[in-house]
């Protein structure tokens, strides 16, 4: 079958046409895949980052937002037929640790990721254990279905707390953060102001449902901020930049009492002030990771079937999966959107 | 004219003669038989304090007898002994609307221009604020109610559930008495850390499971073991230290809660990473709602939390300051110190 690995332990990536197509073990599916995202993290693989090198073993296929075709069902495996469509959960739970024991796989203290630790989906085809098959309806087209995964991210995050008729500051405007946008307009949120620095990337936003759109760097967002909410500040903040300056200029428009959720990853420690921006606010500042299986799952889908979502505007290109490196260098490039390969 | 303790600069307390208070219709006088030097206290003596500033009364702990009520009083009569919630909410915001006068976004504070402090002869307090203490608590103890009432709140924001595994980071005031809370709410397991050998005992004393010595043992590597690796389901944050809050983050479990009430009064670098991979939640604990100084009265009167060992030093007004570097140097066995004006 056609691939993408990792082929040595180097940047880069590598196009194959004579991959096996993978064996399917008892308890797993194979998948036929029809569309699948590139997602940070591939980013991380490609550039052969340090956080790469300490995961990676090469030559393997990576990739993890997918969706597709089940084409064969492994042994002991029921509820799922040939034919069926499916998106990929990307986790992989051990079913043993105390989180998983306690109905909290998705953050499972032993978990294997697709494309990370097993074969991944930037490939013709790809074998999963059923816990990771998430049908879909035939009104989702695939290359939704291959945002399943990343839109859970959004959803979990914006979901953690109350959303409906809130003030909402939503930081940074990735694919995440649009489709975080957009979940929370959904999902009645009052007002939304979209904070991001690049001006292609806010202006998205706005057809995702933010209310106002500002730009750190050219807008005073504390000042336009407290403008619009009366001096209070807003409600919920949600950061899917894991920007420190966001971080920090997030828990000041925070009002008190107020929510803070942290989904976006930064990768140093950030200077808070804590006495004025969580004690003195009683705020309360969470942390999501992935998303809940499979409760995000079945948000996702009644938001599909309410014909609440759009999420054209957080997709940046399709390209044939041949093309993976136009794709690479888009991202790279600043192109907003996510970028979709097709096998 | 009544005296009061005064941080005239940084650093420096005089005694001073101020104008006796009057007192208005809902107000109740207040003779100040004991008064509690806390933690903020400290930062107002060293000019450190984000809105007490010298010059100005030291105070706001204190238990006393009444000696004269304003025409529109009920509740109290002269010779009642009694002690104070040092707030009072603006009555107008959307906070005060919901209770929460400890977020007001105007509230009334001892030691600022519009409320003085509690380290004077005489006080005065609005009725709403005043609380009977019973004979069988001394005036000491009495006190108590305002720093067991950010105990108090701070375990009700921790969510504490029957069955938690628990760790308080600091053993100070603050920490042992949200210890007593957490005992007294039936919770069995609770770690206690410290710096200081004399606050692990009270620790161990009032009931820790274990008292860890923070710098003479990892925090993190002996929870984590006593709890299979898993990590404690809520951590209670009463130590101010710049790595306080990554620590407190490695000992809890994933998807567990961070209650922080420690005044860290610079920013610190906060590894943000481990709360998002974790799922982690950090809650900021800000002083008490009204229903939390009833709680901690309640606690006090039926003997529920006793707070006897706490009271360490018995000083004079006149040995305010004295009182205060004790404290900042933590010169001796000392948890609370209190002072008779
Ligand atoms: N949020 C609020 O409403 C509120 C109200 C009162 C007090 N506070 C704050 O709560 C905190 C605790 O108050 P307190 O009166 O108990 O203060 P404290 O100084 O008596 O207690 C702090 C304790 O932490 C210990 N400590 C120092 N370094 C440590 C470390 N690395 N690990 C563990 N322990 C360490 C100290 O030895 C001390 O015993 C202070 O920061 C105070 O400002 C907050
Ligand atoms: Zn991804
Ligand atoms: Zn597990
Ligand atoms: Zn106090
Ligand atoms: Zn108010």
């Amino acid at each position: 079958m056609i691939g993408i690995t990792k082929q040595t332990a180097a940047p880069g990536a590598t196009w194959r046409e004579d991959l096996p197509v993978p064996e399917v073990g008892p308890g797993e599916v194979l998948v036929k895949v029809k569309a699948t995202a590139i997602c940070g993290t591939d980013l991380h693989i490609y550039d052969w980052t340090p956080w790469a090198q300490a995961r990676i073993k090469p030559p393997m296929v990576f990739g993890h937002e997918f969706a597709g075709e089940i084409v064969e069902v492994g042994q002991n495996v029921t509820g799922f037929k040939v034919g069926d469509r499916v998106a990929g959960e990307t986790h992989i739970s051990c079913g043993n640790c105390y989180f998983c024991q306690t109905g909290d796989q998705h953050i499972c203290a032993d978990m294997k990721i697709i494309g990370v630790h097993v074969p991944g989906s930037f490939a013709e085809y790809i074998s999963i254990p059923v816990s990771c098959a998430w049908k879909v309806s035939p009104s989702v087209s695939y290359e939704d279905a291959a945002f399943l995964e990343p839109l859970g991210v959004a959803i979990h995050g914006v979901l953690s707390g109350e959303i409906g008729n809130q003030t909402v500051a939503i930081f940074g405007c990735g694919p995440i953060g649009l489709m975080g946008i957009n979940v929370a307009s959904a999902s009645g949120a009052n007002q939304i102001f979209a904070i991001e620095p690049i001006e292609e990337k806010v202006n998205l936003a706005k057809e995702m449902g933010a209310t106002t759109l500002l730009r750190p760097g050219k807008d005073d967002v504390l000042q336009a901020v407290m403008d619009a909410t009366n001096g209070i500040g807003v409600d919920v903040v949600i950061d899917f930049s894991g920007s420190a300056k966001a971080i920090q200029s997030g828990l000041q428009i925070l009002r008190k009492g107020g929510r803070m959720t942290l989904t976006g990853l930064p990768n140093l420690p950030v200077e808070l002030d804590l006495v004025d921006g969580v004690i003195y606010k009683e705020a309360r500042i969470n942390g999501t990771t992935g998303r809940r299986m499979y409760e995000t799952w079945l948000q996702a889908d009644k938001l599909f079937q309410a014909g609440k979502l759009n999420l054209d505007p957080a997709k940046g290109g399709t390209f044939a999966l041949k093309d993976f490196e136009q794709a690479f260098a888009a991202i790279k490039a600043g192109k907003p959107g996510k970028m979709v390969l097709i096998p | 004219m009544v005296r009061a303790a005064v941080v005239a600069e940084p650093y420096h307390v005089e005694i001073r003669d101020i104008p006796k208070p009057s007192v208005e219709a809902n107000d109740v006088l207040i003779k100040v038989e004991v008064a509690g030097i806390c933690g903020s206290d400290l930062h107002l003596f060293k000019g450190t304090h984000a809105f007490r500033k010298p010059p100005a009364v030291l105070g706001h702990e204190m238990a006393g007898t009444v000696v004269e009520v304003g025409k529109n009083v009920k509740k109290f009569k002269a010779g009642d002994r009694v002690t104070v919630e040092p707030q009072v909410g603006c009555g107008q915001c959307r906070y005060c609307g919901q209770g929460l006068a400890n977020l007001c976004l105007n509230k009334k504070v001892p030691g600022t221009p519009s409320w003085v402090g509690t380290f004077v002869e005489y006080f005065v307090a609005p009725e709403e604020t005043v609380y009977a203490i019973p004979e069988s608590l001394s005036f000491a103890e009495g006190l108590m109610a305002e720093p067991l009432a950010v105990a108090v709140h701070a375990v009700r924001r921790a969510e504490l559930k029957p069955g938690d595994t628990v760790a308080i980071l600091g053993s100070g005031t603050i920490g042992l008495l949200a210890l007593l809370v957490a005992k007294a709410k039936g919770i069995e397991t609770v770690y206690c850390t410290d710096v200081v050998d004399f606050n692990l005992e009270m620790a161990k004393k009032l009931g820790a499971k274990a008292a860890i010595h923070a710098l003479r043992e990892d925090p993190v590597e002996k929870i984590r073991s006593w709890t299979d690796d898993v990590g404690v389901d809520k951590v209670i944050i009463a130590a101010g230290p710049g790595t306080i809050i990554d620590q407190a983050s490695a000992i809890t479990r994933r998807r567990g809660r961070i209650t922080l009430v420690a005044m860290i009064t610079k920013p610190i670098p906060v590894y943000t990473y481990s709360f998002v991979f974790n799922e982690q939640t950090l809650a900021g604990s800000q002083t008490y709602q009204s229903q939390d100084f009833e709680e901690a009265v309640r606690l006090l009167s039926t003997k529920e939390v006793d707070v006897s060992s706490l009271i360490t030093q018995e000083l004079s007004l006149a040995e305010t300051e004295q009182g205060l570097k004790m404290l900042a140097d933590k010169a001796g066995n000392i948890v609370k110190i209190v002072v008779q004006p």
